[in-house]
């Protein structure tokens, strides 16, 4: 009994844990993956979703349909940011850092002038469930979920879709594309806005399950920038499946037999390994194993 | 790497922005005549505006009634307020500003420990008069410094035994990873050795740490009969939301919640269903002299979300400086503290209080709040009035000597044996 428990409690803990490092992450990792842009304003991209999602959620529209309005509307914020500011950047690595930081800035002082510095929060649906002796939460769990489905949905756009296929091709060689007739600066504010309403969706998922104010995008941020550095930009889907599973698997069995600070200490510490052994993080890594497997 | 124009011009931007952005203070409206100065040093921005700008109207609603009754020894009050910008950094800056460029009779100072220290040091350097509006760790035994804020012995000895008392000994204690969070659980520890009971658990929490899964699992496996809480800020505040939803059930003590950030009205229920406070001070308390305060306060501040205990602190403190210059018959520093330790008390909205001549603390009356699962306040138990008692009982006597220090719990050789290892 008292085994069972462990077990089941550690596998949810391990859940959550990747869960929520999966979804912070992954429009950190499109936007820098696909353009070598560092968003900085990541967080207040969450930010932003949260909000939208609390206000429409108390403006009567349900919980799951608030959380698509604040996917869409930081999407949207992202494609107006990306064509007013970000496209002056692409290219310099530092200016666009040091643009978005300003951006970040902006966007949470901004909402701190107009809203204060608290919002009413979403209550938590679904309920929970108890499993020998603990209890546990569906909708963290379902949380996961959503990110498991919002990978393998990014995976499918990049390969299948005609979007897809002219996102590859601007990154891998934006001029060889443009002389082809691909709209690069629409698939740049496109692919801008993609990682955007990912930040949004992030934000307004996790705006269920916590309190909502000015900075509260920059919690999560540090760990998903980690995230995002482990994983490397070679292969955005890999990497960042590579990433949370190492990292979360850290973190969760230090915070588990140790305690919390051991827990993000652990996390770092392995990312501080993977990125000595594997410079350009696991996805460059494998892919050039591929290479060479292929080679012979 | 070549500096182009493009990489450079952002970084102009963003350098003069942060120049420009340097604030300005704001001296708020003051009368004509002034000649006593308060200097008070509150965050209106950053992490911390939330409580603190409820705690400066609680100054500036005491000094308008002052001035409105003509003043105190026929001279108008002055109060003169800086943003500290919840930046512990720039609380020794603007303290020495308060004292060198206002002269300043008296700094009031500080929502954190760390704030107020930094403060602190600067007013009692120079001699000047500093009260910290806010609960605190307690312990700080010192001539110039004074606290209208509950402490330890007033909230977590009485608090803990009181849920001791009705749920059983078995505590679990989730306490902020710094200063106040670990004296505070060292408090506990004197409590659970004082009234019988057990911590089965104890984690300190990060100050950036949000995520709970693992601390919520611990404390399902340690089966307590409740949970003791010193957890601060948003990040910590995330504990709320994820414990509800794994609907841990667990009634909870918090000397934190509600008096400063006013979560009840905040977070959404139930997050905080089944949580008490042992509080001096919340909008809640239920006196007609609570009433009228607040009718006075509501004339003046219509769209205060809410009045915390920081404000009462601030408004409880101006009353009793202007009592004591009335007694000293002047603003001299000695003559004030002379009359400050000369037993004044004042009707504070929750009951009378007194300055303890011995210890620059105040007796006060603290009263047990009970958050339900809608998040309304009902009072289950009313202490009376508690005294600062701790330090006199370690020989404390500012009247006699200027100890000029802060004792912590494991100063006393009782509480030895409580100590953790």
């Amino acid at each position: 009994m008292e085994t069972i428990s462990f077990i089941v409690s550690l596998l949810y803990q391990y859940a959550d844990t990747i869960g929520v490092l999966a979804l912070s992450a992954i429009g950190l990792i499109i936007i820098f993956g696909m353009m070598g842009v560092i968003n900085m304003a990541h967080g207040e991209m969450m930010m932003i979703g949260a909000y939208i999602t609390s206000f429409a959620y108390f403006a009567g529209v349900p919980s799951g349909i608030a959380v698509v309005f604040g996917a869409v509307g930081a999407g949207l914020a992202g494609i107006v940011l990306e064509r007013i500011i970000i496209r002056r950047f692409y290219g310099q690595l530092l200016s666009s850092l040091v643009a978005t930081w300003g951006l970040s800035l902006l966007l949470s002082q901004g909402a701190l002038l107009i809203f204060g510095p608290q919002i009413k929060s979403v209550p938590t649906p679904f309920g929970s469930f108890a499993l020998a002796e603990l209890s546990y939460s569906y909708y963290r769990l379902f949380m996961l979920g959503i990110a498991l489905i919002t990978i393998a949905g990014l995976w499918a756009l990049f390969r299948y879709t005609r979007f897809g296929v002219h996102a590859r091709a601007t990154m891998q060689n934006p001029r060889m594309a443009r002389a082809l007739g691909v709209d690069t600066e629409r698939i740049y504010a496109l692919t801008f806005g993609l990682g955007a309403g990912l930040a949004g969706l992030a934000g307004g998922l996790l705006a269920l399950t916590a309190n909502i104010g000015p900075f509260y995008g920059m919690s999560y941020t540090p760990q998903a920038f980690i995230t995002v550095v482990v994983g490397g930009g070679a292969d955005v889907i890999t990497g960042l499946l590579a990433s949370v599973l190492s990292l979360g698997a850290a973190k969760t069995i230090f915070m588990n037999q140790f305690n919390i600070l051991l827990g993000h200490v652990a996390m770092l510490v392995l990312a501080f390994v993977i990125i000595r052994l594997m410079p350009a993080g696991i996805s460059e890594w494998i892919e050039r194993r591929r290479v060479r497997v292929r080679g012979r | 790497m070549r500096i182009t124009n493009r990489t450079w011009r952002p970084l102009a931007v963003l350098a003069l922005g942060v120049a420009v952005a340097t604030p300005f203070a704001v001296a708020l409206p003051g009368e004509a005549a002034a000649e006593i100065k308060i200097c008070v040093i509150d965050d209106h921005s950053g992490d911390f505006a939330l409580p603190n700008i409820p705690k400066t109207h609680g100054a500036q609603l005491a000094v308008d009634e002052l001035n409105a009754g003509g003043g105190v020894n026929g001279e108008q009050i002055e109060l003169i307020h800086y943003d500290g910008q919840s930046d512990v950094k720039r609380y020794q800056e603007l303290a020495n500003k308060c004292i060198l460029d206002d002269e300043a009779d008296v700094i009031m100072a500080g929502y954190t420990s760390s704030e107020r220290e930094a403060a602190r040091a600067v007013a009692v350097k120079n001699k000047t008069i500093f009260w910290h509006n806010n609960q605190g760790e307690g312990g700080i035994a010192d001539k110039y410094s004074f606290f209208t804020g509950p402490i330890p012995e007033q909230q977590i000895l009485t608090g803990v035994e009181y849920m001791i008392n009705t749920y059983g000994p078995k505590m679990y204690v989730l306490a902020a990873d710094y200063g106040f969070g670990q004296v505070s659980a060292l408090w506990t520890h004197v409590a659970a050795g004082l009234f019988g009971g057990e911590i089965v658990g104890e984690e300190f929490i990060p100050l950036g740490n949000s995520e709970f899964a693992a601390s919520i699992a611990n404390v399902q496996k340690a089966k307590p009969d409740f949970m003791v809480h010193y957890l601060v800020g948003a990040n910590q505040s995330q504990f709320y939301p994820q414990a509800q939803a794994v609907n841990l059930g667990l009634p909870a003590i918090s000397t934190v919640n509600l008096q400063q950030g006013y979560e009840h009205r905040q977070f959404s229920p139930p997050s905080l269903a089944n949580m008490y406070i042992p509080v001096a001070y919340i909008e809640e308390i239920p006196t007609d002299a609570n009433a009228a305060f607040i009718e006075a306060w509501r004339a003046k501040w219509p769209d205060e979300p809410y009045i915390n205990q920081p404000a009462r602190c601030a408004y409880v403190a101006v009353h009793i400086m202007a009592e004591a210059w009335r007694r000293a018959g002047s603003t001299d520093t000695d003559a004030t503290i002379a009359a400050l330790e000369s037993g004044i008390t004042f009707d504070a909205p929750e009951g009378r209080v007194l300055l303890d001549p011995a210890t620059h603390h105040l007796t006060m009356n603290i009263r047990m709040a009970h958050v339900d699962e809608t998040h309304s306040v009902s009072w289950v138990h009313d202490f009376g009035p508690v005294e600062p008692w701790w330090l006199r009982t370690l020989g404390v006597n500012l009247v006699r000597q200027n100890d000029g220090r802060q004792y912590l719990p494991w100063d006393d050789a009782r509480y030895e044996k409580y100590k953790k290892e």
